[in-house]
C-alpha cells in the first residue's frame, strides 16, 4: 500500500517561507501533479518527500509509515530528475541496475529485471552504451528505467520533460501517463507547465509562493477555480478578467461588463451594487448574434491559426491587470490585451468594430476584488 | 504488460541501522552535522600544524630564548627582540633586499608569463607540446634548479659566461656568486625561470576563457591587434593577473630554498632576504626568540601585502 | 584569420626560441651528466657530448645514497599526498555541498593559510617535532607536508565538485546510497580528473620541499630526502659536476614524468577554484 499523507508541511529558510502549511492525502496509485510558477514551492515539497531536504515542521507518511526523519535510501521511492542525473561513468545497464545492486540483489535477478524494464521502454539496444552517447529522449527513458526497475512504492518526478524539445515532450507525456497507468504506482509529478498538469494528472495541486491554492481534478480546476490565480494559470490562452457591477432588474441578477449583460447566480447577491471581477475564458466568447447585449470592440491584433483565430482587444476601463504566470511569475503587463478565441470566422477583419457575446452554455466566474477568491 | 508488477521478489529489505551514536547522519535532518563532520580531518591538520605553531611563534617572539619552548608564559615577557629587530642594520638590509627582489622578480616574471601565455595561446601545430614544455620549470624542484644553475653560472667553466662572451656582452667572465650585484642578478634569473610558468599557466587559462565574440565584435568595430589587447584582453585578464600577482609576490617574499642553496644570503648580505635572515638566526645562531620576532614581522608583512593586493583586485579573488 | 607566411614564420620562430631558452637548463643538466669528467672544463664547452658516459649513472647509484634518498622522498610524497587528499576531499566536498553560505569565509581562511611564512612556522614546529620525538623521522615531514597541501587542495577540489551537478548524488541516495556512499561510488569516479590534478599538485609540493627536510632531518642521513642529499653535493662533490648533474636529473625525473602525464588536468584544476 502506498498512500501518502502530507501533514502540515512547512519549510523556512531563515525568514523566507518556501512552503506554508501544505497538507495533502494521496490515494494508492494516484497521479498527482504539483504545478505552479518557479518559486512556488513545488520542487521544495518534492525534495522533502524524497528526503533530500528536511522539513521545518510537518510529517510525511508513506504507506502508513512516518518517513519524515528517514534518509532517502530508506524510503523505498524512486525519482526522475530534470537533468536525468544518469551516472556518467556507468553503462546504461549499470545505471538502471544501480539501485538493485545497492540493495543486495543477485546478479542474475538484476539482469532479468533490467532487461524487462529496458524492453518496456524500448531501450534494449542501448544497454551497453554510456549516457554521453545518448540523445535527450533516450536519457529520459534510461532515467525512467532506473526508476521503474526497483518497483518502489512511490515515483517522484521533477520536471522530467522540461529539457526535451516540444515535439518529443508531447510524445513522452503520453508515454509516461500510459506507463503509470500500467504499473499503478503512486506518482507525484512536478511541473510548471499547466498543459502537462491538465493532461496527465488525476488530481492537481496548484501552488503559488509556497501556498497551496487549490487541490482538485483537472476538471474542477478548469471549471471551478478557487481564486483568480488558479483561474488565470489554468487554460491557454489565459482567462479574461473584466470589472463589472452587480445589478438587479426584472430579468434577475446580472452584471454589466462593458455593455455585455452576463447572467449570474444567487451567490452574487451580497455584491449587488458593488464591483466584482468576472472571468471569461477566450473560448467562451463568440460573435454576437442578433441585437442582444454585446461587447463592442476594436481588434488590435488577430492571430489566425487556420480553423481558429485569437482576436486581441482592449477595454481600458473594464479589464483587470493580472500577473502573467507561466514558468515564472511576471508583474502585470501595462499593455495587456483580452483575447477572444473565435472559430470558423473565415475572412479576416477589416479593422472595424465587431460585437462579441457569451456562448450559451459558457460559465462566468466571479471573484471578489478584495480577496481574489471565487464567489460561490 | 502486467509483468512489470509481479509480486515483489525476495530482495533483502533496505538496511536500517541506528547510525552514529543513534544519529542517522544520512537523514535529511542531520545533513548539517554531516557537513561539519566532513570538515574535521582538514581542520584538525590545519589547527595542529598551522594555527598552533603560529600562536607559538608569536609567543616565543616575546621571550628571550635560545630554543623554542612549547609552553606559554614559561619565562618573563619582553619586547627586547622587537627592539633589537627595528634597530638592527641587518634587519633593514634584509627588508631592502626583500623589497628589491620582490619588485624585480615579480615584474619580470609577470611580463615573461604574460608573453609566453600569449604566445602559446596562438593556433599552431604542436601547440599542446609547446604549452607543456614552457611550463616544465614549475615541476623541477627548486634545489635541482639551483644546482643546475650553479653549474651554468660557474665563473670558470659555466656555459653562461661563455655564451655572454661569445655574444660580446661581457669581456671577462663574471664571478656570479662572489659579488653583490651579480649574485642578486643570479638569484633573480633563477627565480624568474622557476616562477614564470605558474603565471603563464594561469594567464593561459584566463585567455582561453575570454569569449571569442568580444574579439569578433571588436574587429567589426575596426580595432587593431594592439587596441584589442588593451581594451579586451587586459581587462578580462585582470582577475587572473591579480591572483597571479599576489601569489608570486608572496612566493618571492617567503622563499628560502633558492637563495639558501644558491648564495646562502651572501655575499655580504646582498641576497639576504628576511626569510634567509630568520632561518639563520634560528638555526645557525640559535637565537630563536629573536628569530621568531623576525618571523612574526614576516607574517605581518605578508598579511599586509595580501590585504593590499587583494583589495586592489578584490572583485577577482574569489 | 588567415595568417601571412611571414607571420607564421615569426610565430614558429618565437615559439621555438622561447622553448629553447626555457628548457636550456634542463638540456644542459642532461648533457653535463653524460660528459666525461675531463671535458667538463673544455673551452669552448661541448654542446653535444661526443662520448656519452652512461657509466656516470651507474657510479651514481653505487657510490651515493641517491636511491635511498629518492625512496625517502617518494615515501613522504605518497603518504603525505594520501593523507592530505583524504582531508581535502572531505573538506572540499563539504564546502561544495554543505557550506554554501560560509564558503567565502572559508575561502578567505584558506587564502590566509597560504600566506603563512614557512620560515616563521618552522621555529615552533622544530620544537614540537623534538618534543614528539619525531626529529629525524620521515613522519615529521609527512605531517608537515600534508598540512601544507590541504588548503590549496581543498580549494581545487571544491572547484571540481562544484562542477558536478547536485542531482547526481541525490539520485544515488534515492537509489539506496548513504551520502558518503554516494560520494565514493558516484562523485569521486566522476571527479577523477580533479583528483588526479590535485594529487599531482600535492606530490610536486611534497617532493620539492627543502626547508622542512633540512630542518627536521639534517642529523639523520638515513632519512634524507633527495633535495637534501643533492644540496650537500654542492659542498662535497664540487668538482664532479657530471655526477652532480646526474643526481639532479634523478631528483627531478619522477616529478617531470608525473607532470608530463597529468599536466593536462592541472590547468583545469588550478583555475577551478578561481585558480588559487
Amino acid at each position: 500500500m502506498a498512500e501518502i499523507q502530507i501533514q502540515n508541511l512547512n519549510k523556512r529558510y531563515g525568514g523566507f517561507n518556501a512552503l506554508q502549511d501544505m497538507s495533502l492525502d494521496v490515494k494508492d496509485g494516484e497521479f498527482i501533479v504539483f504545478v505552479g510558477p518557479s518559486g512556488c514551492g513545488k520542487s521544495t515539497a518534492l525534495k522533502i518527500l524524497a528526503g533530500l531536504e528536511a522539513a521545518t515542521t510537518g510529517n510525511i507518511i508513506i504507506g502508513g509509515e512516518d518517513v519524515t526523519e528517514l534518509a532517502p535510501a530508506k524510503r523505498d521511492i524512486a525519482m526522475v530528475f530534470q537533468n536525468y542525473a544518469l551516472y556518467p561513468h556507468l553503462t546504461v545497464r549499470q545505471n538502471i541496475g544501480f539501485g538493485l545492486m545497492m540493495r543486495g540483489a543477485d546478479k542474475k535477478e538484476i539482469n532479468q529485471r533490467v532487461e524487462r524494464a529496458a524492453q518496456a521502454l524500448e531501450i534494449s539496444d542501448l544497454l551497453e552504451r554510456r549516457p554521453k552517447a545518448l540523445s535527450g529522449g533516450q536519457r529520459q527513458r534510461v532515467a525512467l528505467g532506473r526508476a521503474i526497475v526497483r518497483e518502489p512504492r512511490v515515483f517522484l518526478m521533477d520536471e522530467p520533460l522540461s529539457n526535451l524539445d516540444a515535439a518529443l515532450r508531447v510524445q513522452m507525456r503520453a508515454e509516461i501517463t500510459a506507463l503509470q497507468r500500467r504499473i499503478g504506482v503512486t506518482t507525484i509529478y512536478v511541473t510548471h507547465d499547466q498543459t502537462e498538469a491538465m493532461t496527465m494528472a488525476d488530481r492537481i495541486v496548484i501552488m503559488r509562493k509556497g501556498v497551496v491554492q487549490q487541490i482538485g481534478s483537472p476538471d474542477e480546476l478548469f471549471n471551478r477555480p478557487a481564486n483568480m490565480f488558479v483561474a488565470g494559470f489554468i487554460g491557454s490562452p489565459a482567462m479574461n478578467f473584466l470589472r463589472g457591477e452587480v445589478r438587479r432588474d426584472d430579468g434577475g441578477l446580472f452584471i454589466d461588463a462593458g455593455g455585455l449583460r452576463l447572467p449570474v447566480a444567487d451567490a452574487a447577491v451580497p455584491f449587488v451594487g458593488k464591483m466584482v471581477i468576472c472571468g471569461i475564458r477566450p473560448e467562451s466568447l463568440e460573435l454576437a448574434r442578433g441585437d442582444g447585449s454585446a461587447l463592442e470592440i476594436t481588434p488590435t491584433l488577430v492571430e489566425s491559426l487556420g480553423t481558429e483565430a485569437y482576436v486581441h482587444f482592449r477595454l481600458p476601463e473594464q479589464q483587470v491587470k493580472t500577473a502573467v504566470a507561466g514558468e515564472h511569475e511576471h508583474p502585470p503587463l501595462g499593455n495587456g490585451t483580452l483575447i477572444a478565441r473565435l472559430y470558423d470566422v473565415g475572412t479576416s477583419f477589416s479593422g472595424g468594430t465587431i460585437r462579441l457575446g457569451l456562448k450559451p452554455q459558457a460559465s462566468v466566474h466571479l471573484f471578489d476584488p478584495a480577496t481574489e477568491q471565487a464567489i460561490r | 504488460m502486467t509483468d512489470l508488477t509481479q509480486p515483489r521478489p525476495a530482495t533483502t529489505p533496505v538496511r536500517r541501522s541506528s547510525g552514529l551514536f543513534g544519529i542517522d547522519l544520512a537523514s535529511p535532518r542531520h545533513a548539517k552535522k554531516l557537513g561539519y563532520l566532513l570538515l574535521t580531518p582538514a581542520v584538525l591538520l590545519i589547527l595542529g600544524i598551522l594555527v598552533y605553531p603560529m600562536l607559538l611563534a608569536i609567543e616565543i617572539s616575546f621571550h628571550d630564548v635560545k630554543f623554542a619552548s612549547l609552553t606559554f608564559g614559561a619565562s618573563e615577557y619582553t619586547l627586547d627582540n622587537y627592539i633589537k629587530l627595528f634597530t638592527s642594520r641587518d634587519f633593514w638590509n634584509a627588508i631592502g633586499v626583500s623589497a628589491r627582489l620582490l619588485i624585480v622578480v615579480t615584474t619580470i616574471s609577470m611580463l615573461v608569463g604574460l608573453g609566453s601565455a600569449l604566445l602559446v595561446n596562438q593556433q599552431f601545430r604542436g601547440r599542446g607540446v609547446a604549452r607543456m614544455l614552457i611550463a616544465l620549470p614549475w615541476a623541477i624542484p627548486e634545489v635541482v634548479a639551483v644546482i643546475t644553475w650553479l653549474w651554468i653560472l660557474d665563473s670558470s667553466f659555466g656555459v653562461l659566461n661563455w655564451m655572454l662572451m661569445q655574444v660580446g656582452l661581457i669581456g671577462l667572465p663574471v664571478s656570479w656568486l662572489n659579488q653583490p650585484l651579480p649574485a642578486f642578478t643570479a638569484v633573480t634569473m633563477v627565480m624568474v625561470w622557476k616562477g614564470f610558468p605558474f603565471i603563464s599557466i594561469m594567464i593561459l587559462a584566463g585567455l582561453q576563457s575570454i569569449p571569442e565574440e568580444y574579439y569578433q565584435a571588436a574587429r567589426v568595430d575596426g580595432a587593431n591587434v594592439w587596441r584589442r589587447f588593451i581594451w579586451i584582453t587586459l581587462p578580462c585578464l585582470m582577475p587572473v593577473l591579480g591572483v597571479s600577482l599576489v601569489l608570486t609576490v608572496l612566493w618571492v617574499f617567503r622563499d628560502f630554498s633558492i637563495i639558501n642553496v644558491l648564495t646562502g644570503g651572501g655575499p655580504i648580505g646582498a641576497t639576504e632576504t628576511l626569510a634567509i635572515m630568520t632561518y639563520e638566526e634560528a638555526f645557525q645562531y640559535f637565537r630563536m626568540g629573536y628569530a621568531s620576532a623576525l618571523g612574526v614581522v614576516t607574517l605581518i608583512i605578508c598579511a599586509l601585502i595580501s590585504a593590499f593586493l587583494v583589495k586592489k583586485t578584490s572583485h577577482a579573488v574569489f | 584569420m588567415k595568417r601571412k607566411l611571414w607571420q607564421s614564420i615569426l610565430l614558429y620562430a618565437a615559439v621555438i626560441a622561447s622553448c629553447a631558452v626555457v628548457l636550456f637548463p634542463i638540456y644542459w643538466m642532461i648533457v653535463t651528466s653524460l660528459q666525461p669528467p675531463g671535458s667538463l672544463r673544455a673551452y669552448p664547452p661541448h654542446f653535444l657530448p661526443p662520448d656519452p658516459q652512461w657509466q656516470t649513472y651507474v657510479n651514481l647509484f653505487i657510490e651515493t645514497d641517491i636511491l635511498r634518498w629518492m625512496a625517502n622522498s617518494a615515501f613522504v610524497a605518497v603518504v603525505a599526498t594520501a593523507i592530505s587528499m583524504v582531508a581535502a576531499v572531505l573538506a572540499g566536498y563539504s564546502l561544495s555541498r554543505y557550506q554554501t553560505k560560509s564558503s567565502e569565509n572559508v575561502g578567505l581562511f584558506i587564502l590566509m593559510s597560504k600566506m603563512l611564512p614557512a620560515t616563521m612556522l618552522i621555529i615552533p614546529l622544530f620544537g614540537i617535532m623534538r618534543s614528539l620525538g619525531l626529529m629525524g623521522s620521515l613522519w615529521s615531514l609527512i605531517f608537515a607536508h600534508a598540512t601544507a597541501i590541504v588548503p590549496f587542495a581543498t580549494w581545487m577540489l571544491k572547484g571540481y565538485f562544484d562542477s558536478v551537478p547536485n542531482e547526481l548524488e541525490q539520485a544515488a541516495q534515492v537509489d539506496g546510497c548513504t551520502p558518503w556512499g554516494a560520494l565514493f561510488r558516484v562523485i569521486l569516479p566522476v571527479a577523477a580528473p580533479g583528483l588526479a590534478a590535485t594529487s599531482l599538485y600535492g606530490f610536486v609540493l611534497s617532493w620539492a620541499d627543502y626547508l622542512f627536510a633540512r630542518t627536521f632531518l639534517a642529523n639523520n642521513a638515513d632519512s634524507w630526502t633527495v633535495n637534501l642529499g643533492i644540496a650537500t653535493f654542492k659542498g662535497e662533490y664540487q668538482t664532479d659536476w657530471n655526477l652532480v648533474m646526474a643526481a639532479s636529473l634523478m631528483a627531478a625525473l619522477p616529478i617531470m614524468i608525473a607532470y608530463l602525464f597529468l599536466q593536462r588536468y592541472l590547468v583545469g584544476g588550478m583555475t577551478a577554484g578561481a585558480g588559487k
